[in-house]
C-alpha cells in the first residue's frame, strides 16, 4: 500500500519540471526510448504523479542511463517533456546527495 | 554500471579546480591550433569548446572502464576510488596516446582550413576557446555547470566577443540555448557548416549522414549539413531515423557505462549502415562511438576537406 | 383505387427477374447463372438477368430500360435484404415511368448464400426466386395513401431539447404547442452551472432558449402538464394534457424561494430553470389537435445505491450534480474549496458510476437491468470540474478514478489536457476492482481513505486522503412508461427511445409522426441535443410542408361484395381505430359492414386470418398473392 503524495510533483517544479502531471501515460515514450528498459522514462513520471520520491531515490542510479536524446520529448504527444523530467531527476537526485 | 554520484563528483570536481572535466590542464590538451596560422582578428570567434580534443582522453579512460563493467572488481574499484581517478588528471594525460590526440587535431584544423576556403572571417584565441560544461549539465549537476557557465560567458563578454562558430552539437546547444537562459549572455552561435562556400567539385560519392540528437533535434539544422554535401556533389543516402526522429548514437552513456553506450549504438550502427555508403558524423561523442563499435565513419570536415586538398 | 385499374388484363403478364451477384457474396455459394437459366423456362417470365451489382447504376439502368422497352412489366429483383435496396429499386422503376409496387424482392444473401452452401443454395435460391416471379404474375399497381395533415406540432418536454425543437418549428411557420411536466423550462441542464467544453453558463443557454419560445406567438407552453390520452395518426393526432397544481417537496420548495424572490414569468431561477407561466391553482384538462409529436422527455442522473462507493453512508460521498449544486452557494474562488464552510483539501472523483456496468460485476438495478452504455457526457463534465476547482482552488488537491477517459467531442479532449496540466492526478481501475471508498477512524485528518488498485501504477495498489468522494453519475432515460403504452414506441434494452437507423434516419421512430428529440434517445450533450432536435424539428416542418403525408398502401381492403358484416376482423385488430362496423349503403339496402382507416391500419394482416368470408386482404400481400408463392414453393423444381 502506497499512500499518495501529491507534494512532490510541486517539489520538482524547482529543478525545472513542471510537465509531470501532463503525462497521461501513454507509453510512448518507452515504447520509443533507445534504452528498451522497464519501462523508463514512463514509471518515472508516473512516480512523480503519485509523489513516490523515495522509490526514485532508491534507484537513482537508473536515472544516468538516460542519454537525453530527446526522442520520447519529440514524440510526447502530451509535451509533456519526458527527457527534460529525466533530467530534472537528476538534479533532484544530485541536490538530495549534496544534502545527505 | 558505475556509480552515477561518483563520476559527477569526480568531473564537477575537476572542472571547478582545472576547467577541464579531466582535470587535465586544458593548455596540454588544446594544441591543435599551434602547428595551423589562424587569424588573430575577425568578425566570429572560432569556439572549438574542447569537445573533440577530448575525445582521445574519454575513449581512453572509458577504455579501462569497459574493462571492469559489471564484474566484481566495479565495486573493489569504485571504494579505492580507482575508476574517477582513471578519469582524471594527468595520468590519464600520460597514458592517453599521442596519435589519436593528433588525429582529432587534425579535425580542428580541417575545419580552420574549411572556413578560410569559405572566406568566412573569423579568429582564434585559445585563451578564450573554453569548455562549455555541458556534460553537467546533462548529468544533472546543475549548479556546478551554471557557476562555470557564468565563467566561460564572462570571459567571452568582456573580450568583446559577440558572434561565435561551433564545430559541435554540444557545444553549439549549450551556447545557443542553454547560456542566454542561464547566463544572460547572447551571442550569435552558428555551426561551421553553415559558413560552408566552397567551390563544387565533379564526385559521385555517396554518404550516411549521422544526424546528431542535437543538431537534428534540438536545434532542427539537419538539412544544413546534407545541403552543404549536396553542393559538392556528394549524395546522402536516406536514414529512415534521422531529422527531428534521429537515433542516439549511444556515446553520451560511456562515462556511466560502456556497455549501454555500446548496445545504444550498436542499434544505431544497424541503422545506418549500407554497403558503399560510409557514416558520415559531425560530433565528436557520435564519431568516437561509432568507431568503436567498429564502423567505417569520417567526420563530416574531412569529407569537406578532401574536397579542398585536390 | 378502383376495380378497373387492379383487374388482372387478360394478356399475358412480363414478368423481368434481375439477380445479383452481390460481388461475390451471393455468387460464391450460389450459382447465380443456373438460377438465371431456370427462371427464363418460367412461364410468366419474360427475361431473367443477372449482374455484378444490381444496385449499382448499371443494374438499375438495365431494369429500366426493360421496363422502357415494354419488355417487362412486373419486376422481381434477387438480390440481399429488402430492407437495404427495396427502396432502391422501387425508385429504379418510378423513374422508369412504372408504378413502383409492381415490384417484388427475393433475399437470396442473407437467407441463401451467407447460410448455405453449394448445390442446395443454388436450390434454396430458385425456389425464392421462382416463387417471388409467382407473386409478382399477380401484382397489380398500388397507389400511396395520403392523409390530410393538421399543420401543427406538439414538443413533450420543456428541456433543451424540447426548447430547441419548439422553437425551430415555430421559425417555420409552424404552430407549436410546448408540454413540460414541471413548472419550470430547462429540464437538466438548468441545474448545471458552467458547461463543457465552452465554460458558458448553463443558465446562459437556458435563459435565451426560453425567452425564444416564450416571445413566439406561435408556441404555446403548457407547464404542470402531462399527456394523459393519445389517439390517431401522423398528421392527425389527438392528445389530452392534464394539468395539476404541482406536489413534490423540491418543486414546492423551489416555487417559495421564486415567489420570495418576486420573481415574474421569465425569469431564470438558479438550479430550477424558467417560470413560464404560473403554477395552476386547480387541475384542468387541455386537448391538443396534431400533425406530428416531437419526443423531448429527457434524462435523469443516476442515482448511486447506499453503498455504491460508501454513497448513503457517508455524507462526504456525493455525485457530480450534488457537487455542482453545492458549489453554487460557495465562494468561486480561494485557496481552498469550501462547501457548507467545511474545506477541501482533497476531492477523489470516481467516473463511469451508473455507466458501462457489466454483467456479473455490477449488481442490476432495481428494474433488473444494468446500464451497459457510456453516458458520454460525465468524463468531460467531470474533467471540466476538475480543472476549474484546481484553477480557483490551488490548495485543493484533486484526483480522478477512471476506467477510461471519453472525451470524444471537438474541443473535449482539450479539457482532458488542460485539467492534467492543472494538477489533477488521474489513476485507472480496471472494472472488476473498483475502488474502495474507507471511513477513516476518528483520529485521522481525513474522513474518507480511497484504495484503488492503479493500473497506471502498474497495478500497485495506492491510497488517497480524501475530504470528499466526488461520483460522476451517468445518465438514465426518464420514466416514460406511459408514453410508451400509449403511443407504441420501441424501447431498446437501454431503456432509451429507439429510432429507425441510427445513422440513416436518426431521429424518427417507426409510428409515423412521432419524431425523437435530446437525451431521451441515448446520452447527449447539449450540443448534441440541440442537433437532434433541430433535425426532428426539420423532419417535422418537411411532414407538414406539404398539408398531407404519403403512406405505404400495404394496408387492408373489404371486398364488399363478400362482406358479410361478421365483425371478426375488428375484434381481431390490433390498432385500435383502424378497423370499424359502420351503415353503409349496399344494393339499396343500409347494412354494417367493415370499413378500414387506412391512415390507421398497420398491415398486419390479422383480419385476413379470421375473416369468414376472405372478405378482405392486405394490398400487395393479397392471400391469392401468398397462394401463388406458396403453391410455387411446393412444386417440383425446375429441372435443369
Amino acid at each position: 500500500m502506497t499512500a499518495l503524495n501529491p507534494d512532490f510533483a510541486e517539489e520538482m517544479m524547482k529543478y525545472g519540471e513542471d510537465t509531470a502531471l501532463a503525462c497521461f501515460n501513454c507509453g510512448t515514450c518507452s515504447a520509443i526510448c533507445p534504452l528498451l528498459h522497464d519501462h523508463f522514462p514512463r514509471k518515472l513520471i508516473r512516480y512523480i504523479q503519485i509523489g513516490a520520491k523515495d522509490r526514485i531515490l532508491e534507484n537513482a542510479a537508473e536515472l544516468w542511463k538516460c542519454l537525453h536524446c530527446g526522442l520520447c520529448t519529440q514524440t510526447c504527444p502530451r509535451e509533456a517533456n519526458p527527457g527534460e523530467i529525466i533530467l530534472s531527476l537528476k538534479r533532484m537526485a544530485v541536490e538530495n546527495w549534496r544534502k545527505s | 554500471m558505475y556509480r552515477p554520484r561518483d563520476i559527477i563528483e569526480t568531473i564537477a570536481g575537476n572542472l571547478r579546480r582545472t576547467r577541464n572535466p579531466f582535470g587535465i590542464p586544458n593548455t596540454l590538451v588544446n594544441r591543435w591550433w599551434k602547428d595551423a596560422d589562424l587569424p588573430k582578428n575577425g568578425e566570429a570567434l572560432l569556439f572549438t569548446g574542447l569537445m573533440y580534443q577530448f575525445v582521445p582522453y574519454i575513449e581512453t579512460a572509458t577504455g579501462y572502464l569497459a574493462k571492469f563493467e559489471d564484474t566484481p572488481w566495479a565495486e573493489y574499484l569504485r571504494y579505492a576510488r580507482w575508476a574517477p581517478s582513471t578519469l582524471s588528471g594527468l595520468g590519464l594525460a600520460l597514458i592517453t596516446p599521442g596519435r589519436d590526440k593528433r588525429k582529432f587535431n587534425r579535425t580542428l584544423q580541417n575545419i580552420a582550413r574549411i572556413l578560410t576556403a569559405s572566406r568566412a572571417s573569423f579568429y582564434y584565441r585559445p585563451e578564450l576557446d573554453q569548455y562549455s560544461g555541458v556534460l553537467l549539465y546533462d548529468l544533472g549537476d546543475q549548479k556546478t555547470f551554471e557557476n562555470h557557465a557564468h565563467w566561460v560567458a564572462r570571459r567571452l563578454t568582456s573580450a568583446g566577443v559577440k558572434k561565435l562558430i561551433t564545430v559541435d552539437p554540444h557545444t553549439t546547444y549549450a551556447l545557443k540555448e542553454l547560456y542566454p537562459k542561464i547566463t544572460g549572455a547572447h551571442f550569435e552561435v552558428t555551426p561551421y557548416f553553415e559558413k560552408i562556400r566552397i567551390p563544387a567539385r565533379k564526385t559521385d560519392r555517396t554518404v550516411t549522414l549521422h544526424d546528431p540528437c542535437f543538431y537534428g533535434r534540438y536545434l532542427g539544422l539537419s538539412d544544413v549539413p546534407a545541403r552543404a554535401l549536396a553542393a559538392l556533389g556528394i549524395q546522402c543516402r536516406k536514414v529512415e531515423q534521422s531529422g527531428a526522429f534521429t537515433h542516439c548514437c549511444g556515446g553520451p552513456a560511456e562515462s556511466i557505462s560502456p556497455k549501454l553506450a555500446g548496445e545504444v549504438g550498436g542499434r544505431r550502427l544497424a541503422q545506418l549502415s549500407a554497403p558503399g555508403a560510409p557514416i558520415v558524423a559531425m560530433c565528436p561523442i557520435c564519431l568516437g562511438n561509432l568507431r568503436k563499435l567498429g564502423a567505417d565513419v569520417e567526420d563530416l570536415s574531412s569529407i569537406l576537406a578532401e574536397n579542398l586538398a585536390a | 383505387m378502383t376495380e378497373e385499374k387492379r383487374s388482372p388484363k387478360a394478356e399475358e403478364k412480363k414478368v423481368g427477374v434481375y439477380i445479383c451477384y452481390c460481388g461475390g457474396n451471393i455468387s460464391d455459394h450460389v450459382d447465380v447463372e443456373e438460377v438465371r437459366n431456370r427462371m427464363e423456362k418460367l412461364p410468366g417470365v419474360s427475361v431473367a438477368r443477372t449482374n455484378m451489382f444490381m444496385c449499382s447504376d448499371p443494374g438499375q439502368e438495365m431494369i429500366m430500360e426493360d421496363l422502357k422497352s415494354g419488355t417487362v412489366d412486373r419486376v422481381v429483383v434477387a438480390s440481399c435484404a429488402p430492407s437495404l435496396h427495396e427502396t432502391t429499386f422501387r425508385g429504379a422503376i418510378s423513374r422508369a415511368g412504372t408504378n413502383p409496387y409492381v415490384y417484388e424482392h427475393a433475399n437470396i444473401r442473407e437467407q441463401v448464400s451467407w447460410v448455405h452452401h453449394g448445390t442446395p443454395a443454388t436450390d434454396k435460391a430458385t425456389r425464392l426466386v421462382a416463387a417471388a416471379a409467382a407473386k409478382a404474375e399477380q401484382l397489380n399497381p398500388l397507389e400511396p395513401i395520403r392523409v390530410e395533415a393538421t399543420r401543427h406540432a406538439t414538443v413533450i418536454g420543456g428541456g433543451v431539447a424540447g426548447l430547441r425543437a419548439a422553437k425551430d418549428l415555430a421559425d417555420r411557420g409552424i404552430p407549436v404547442t410546448l408540454v413540460e411536466r414541471s413548472p419550470f423550462l430547462g429540464g437538466q441542464a438548468a441545474r448545471l452551472d458552467r458547461v463543457a467544453p465552452t465554460g458558458e453558463r448553463a443558465a446562459d443557454i437556458v435563459s435565451e432558449l426560453a425567452a425564444q419560445v416564450l416571445e413566439n406567438p406561435a408556441v404555446t407552453v403548457h407547464t404542470c402538464s402531462r399527456v394523459t390520452d393519445f389517439s390517431g395518426y401522423i398528421g392527425n393526432f389527438t392528445l389530452t394534457l392534464q394539468k395539476a397544481p404541482p406536489q413534490d417537496a423540491e418543486t414546492l420548495e423551489a416555487l417559495e424561494t421564486a415567489a420570495a424572490q418576486g420573481a415574474e414569468p421569465g425569469a431564470f431561477l438558479p438550479l430550477a430553470g424558467v417560470i413560464a407561466e404560473d403554477p395552476p391553482a386547480s387541475p384542468a384538462s387541455v386537448t391538443v389537435e396534431t400533425g406530428v409529436v416531437v419526443l423531448a422527455t429527457g434524462f435523469r442522473s443516476y442515482t448511486p445505491w447506499k453503498g455504491e462507493y460508501g454513497f448513503g453512508e457517508s455524507p462526504q460521498v456525493i455525485t457530480l450534480p450534488d457537487l455542482i449544486r453545492q458549489m453554487t452557494t460557495s465562494p468561486s474562488s480561494g485557496e481552498q474549496l469550501r462547501l457548507g464552510g467545511r474545506p477541501i483539501r482533497s476531492i477523489v472523483f470516481i467516473h463511469c458510476v451508473g455507466s458501462r456496468q457489466i454483467p456479473g460485476i455490477h449488481p442490476e438495478n432495481a428494474s433488473g437491468t444494468l446500464n451497459e452504455y457510456c453516458s458520454r457526457t460525465c468524463c468531460s463534465a467531470t474533467l471540466h470540474a476538475t480543472g476549474r476547482i484546481r484553477r480557483n482552488f490551488p490548495g485543493t488537491r484533486v484526483y480522478e478514478m477512471y476506467r477510461d477517459i471519453r472525451t470524444y467531442g471537438r474541443g473535449h479532449e482539450e479539457i482532458y489536457e488542460q485539467a492534467s496540466r492543472e494538477g489533477v492526478v488521474f489513476l485507472r481501475f480496471e472494472p472488476d476492482a473498483m475502488p474502495e471508498v474507507i471511513p477513516t477512524e476518528e483520529a485521522d485528518t481525513y474522513p474518507l481513505r480511497v484504495k484503488v488498485t492503479d493500473t497506471l501504477t502498474f497495478g500497485e495498489e495506492l491510497e488517497v486522503p480524501a475530504d470528499l468522494v466526488v461520483l460522476a453519475t451517468g445518465m438514465e432515460p426518464n420514466d416514460v412508461s406511459d408514453l410508451v403504452d400509449m403511443m407504441k414506441l420501441p424501447k431498446g434494452a437501454d431503456g432509451f427511445l429507439l429510432e429507425v437507423h441510427p445513422k440513416l434516419r436518426p431521429v424518427e421512430l417507426p409510428v409515423g409522426g412521432i419524431l425523437l428529440a435530446g437525451t431521451c434517445q441515448a446520452p447527449f450533450d447539449i450540443g448534441e441535443t440541440c442537433n437532434t432536435a433541430g433535425a426532428a424539428a426539420v423532419k417535422a416542418a418537411a411532414l407538414l410542408a406539404r398539408g398531407y403525408v404519403e403512406l405505404d398502401p400495404f394496408v387492408a381492403e373489404v371486398d364488399l361484395s363478400r362482406c358479410a358484416g361478421s365483425g371478426a376482423c375488428v375484434d381481431a385488430c390490433l390498432n385500435e381505430g383502424a378497423l370499424a362496423m359502420v351503415d353503409m349503403e349496399v344494393d339499396g339496402k343500409t347494412v354494417r359492414r367493415a370499413q378500414v382507416t387506412p391512415a390507421l391500419c398497420l398491415g398486419c394482416g390479422a383480419c385476413v386470418a379470421v375473416c369468414p368470408e376472405n372478405a378482405i386482404d392486405v394490398a400487395g400481400m393479397t392471400l391469392k398473392q401468398y397462394e401463388a408463392m406458396v403453391d410455387s414453393i411446393g412444386s417440383e423444381p425446375t429441372a435443369a
